[in-house]
């Protein structure tokens, strides 16, 4: 008798066991947010640092905002977009919070990645418009997938390729639009930089040639000994003229890597918010802590990141 | 000049000031066929390399010349279409202004190229006096039938001749 009773409390706590708890998904809608603080503050540093990039060459002022109108409205895009992110988070942290599993919560899930893909700028048309897009057309099936779903942690499972998917668009677009942009900047304030000095670097050119022969002649006739001091004097000038020139392009390059490099880490927060999801799924299903430690140490390094743009 | 020829374009080629100015001429006619980014990327910094390496003792002109290439090349990585517009049309004036400048000067230049020609040609009839004399000094050592005389003479005449011909093929 005793056995048994033994056994059945064995069966019991089995059964408890692979029920489990779901997991407090709250870290996971926290970093997301955190993730999308820091990257508004990304864009203001990144605008802010252009803007004064832009006021070192004069002429170009105007030209500069312009190009800073353009990179704050790509921005507001970008921001949408994690708002978009924090939103998804929050609704699958809630619905993990009200401990539902039945198909019902599968369909909360999609409808929250739909809403995620909405504010990320994808549009979600139906295939029978003909005009989707590759992604969006995937997205689609995808989200139907997820609404079918009969369990959570099937349909987390399952939202997981959408989720990618929508990463990967994210990292793409400052890829193709972002950097760019950047790079022009860059370009043009080294151009413009090299303009204002122009004089200095012909004369320097030219005058090579010119001051050997100067050289030759001071070894022929001590009159032109006076002659070769001036015009080595100007030269020194030119010279130092371009040594300053040189100094603001070495600024400009380190800014401008500063800069990249920020864009850069941004694409990678946005991978790793993904994998961070891919852990959330993967803790509802084994009922175990969900775990963010990645996103926030890549929060924390974009953080620094944002300092140093803040500090050029 | 075609859009394909400017990754392979000699920048230590140009000689002249007017070669750099044929140069910068032919890449801004290239800025209407540019209109794809990647080719306005590459027309730019084309623009800008040529403002890198044009050289002339032609200060001012070379100089003009580099701030309408820098010009053209920042207006080609504008975004706005009418900004880049703008500021390419006024890349165009700076250039045409200093070509303008190069001609008026190019004027004076031909006329000292002028007096340089005449004074070659006093050189060269000089020269030449020289050499019908080393010929006449031949045709005299011939009739006295001297070997060494002769072979004097061939020599003078031959070095004379050879001056007359540097002096005729030395450019203005």
């Amino acid at each position: 008798m005793k056995a048994m009773r033994v056994a059945a409390a064995l069966a019991a706590l089995v059964a408890l066991v692979g029920c489990g708890t779901l997991p407090d998904a709250k870290p996971f809608a926290d970093a997301s947010a955190t993730l999308a603080v820091a990257v508004k503050s990304s864009g203001r540093a990144l605008t802010d640092s252009l803007r004064e990039a832009g006021s070192a060459t004069p002429p170009d002022e105007k030209a500069y905002q312009k190009l800073v109108d353009a990179f704050e409205q790509a921005w507001a895009g970008r921001v949408n977009a994690m708002q978009g992110v924090v939103e998804y988070s929050d609704a699958i942290a809630d619905i993990i919070a009200a401990g539902k599993e039945g198909e019902q919560t599968a369909k909360k899930v999609g409808s929250s990645l739909e809403a995620l893909a909405s504010a990320v700028g994808i549009p979600l048309a139906q295939p029978a418009v003909g005009v989707a897009s590759e992604v969006s057309q995937f997205l689609l099936k995808q989200i139907n997938v997820v609404r079918a779903s009969r369990k959570l942690e099937e349909a987390l499972a399952q939202a997981q390729p959408a989720v990618d998917r929508i990463a990967a668009e994210l990292a793409s677009e400052t890829q193709k639009q972002l950097k760019p942009t950047l790079q022009d900047a860059y370009k043009n304030i080294v151009s413009g930089i090299k303009s204002q000095y122009e004089g200095d670097d012909n004369f320097v050119r030219a005058s090579a040639d010119r001051r050997l022969k100067l050289r030759e002649r001071a070894l022929a006739d001590p009159k032109a000994v006076q002659e070769l001091g001036e015009f080595e004097r100007v030269q020194a000038a030119a010279l130092a003229s371009l040594k300053e020139r040189d100094q603001k392009i070495d600024q400009a390059a380190s800014a401008y890597r500063v800069r990249q490099q920020l864009l850069t880490s941004l694409s990678e927060a946005t991978t790793t918010w993904a994998a961070a999801h891919r852990d959330l799924a993967a803790a509802v299903r084994d009922k175990r802590k969900v775990s963010v430690t990645e996103l926030a140490e890549t929060v924390a390094e974009l953080k620094e990141l944002i300092r140093k743009v803040r500090a050029l | 000049m075609k859009l394909e020829d400017l990754s392979s374009i000699d920048f230590d080629e140009p000689e002249s000031t007017g070669d750099w100015v044929k140069m910068l001429n032919d890449l801004l006619g290239l800025v209407e066929s540019a209109q794809a980014s990647g080719k306005r990327e590459l027309l730019a910094d084309t623009l800008d390399e040529f403002a890198d390496h044009s050289s002339s003792e032609d200060l001012g002109t070379i100089t003009k010349l580099d701030a309408a290439a820098r010009k053209a090349a920042r207006a080609l990585r504008r975004d706005d279409m009418a900004v880049r517009v703008s500021e390419l049309q006024a890349a165009s004036a700076d250039f045409q202004a200093a070509v303008k400048e190069l001609g008026a000067a190019t004027a004076d230049l031909k006329k000292e190229a002028a007096k340089l020609r005449a004074e070659k040609f006093t050189a060269a009839i000089g020269s030449l006096t020289d050499t019908i004399g080393s010929l006449k000094n031949l045709s005299q050592a011939l009739t006295t039938e001297d070997g060494d005389k002769i072979a004097v003479a061939i020599k003078d005449a031959v070095q004379s001749a050879q001056k007359l011909r540097t002096l005729l093929e030395k450019p203005a």
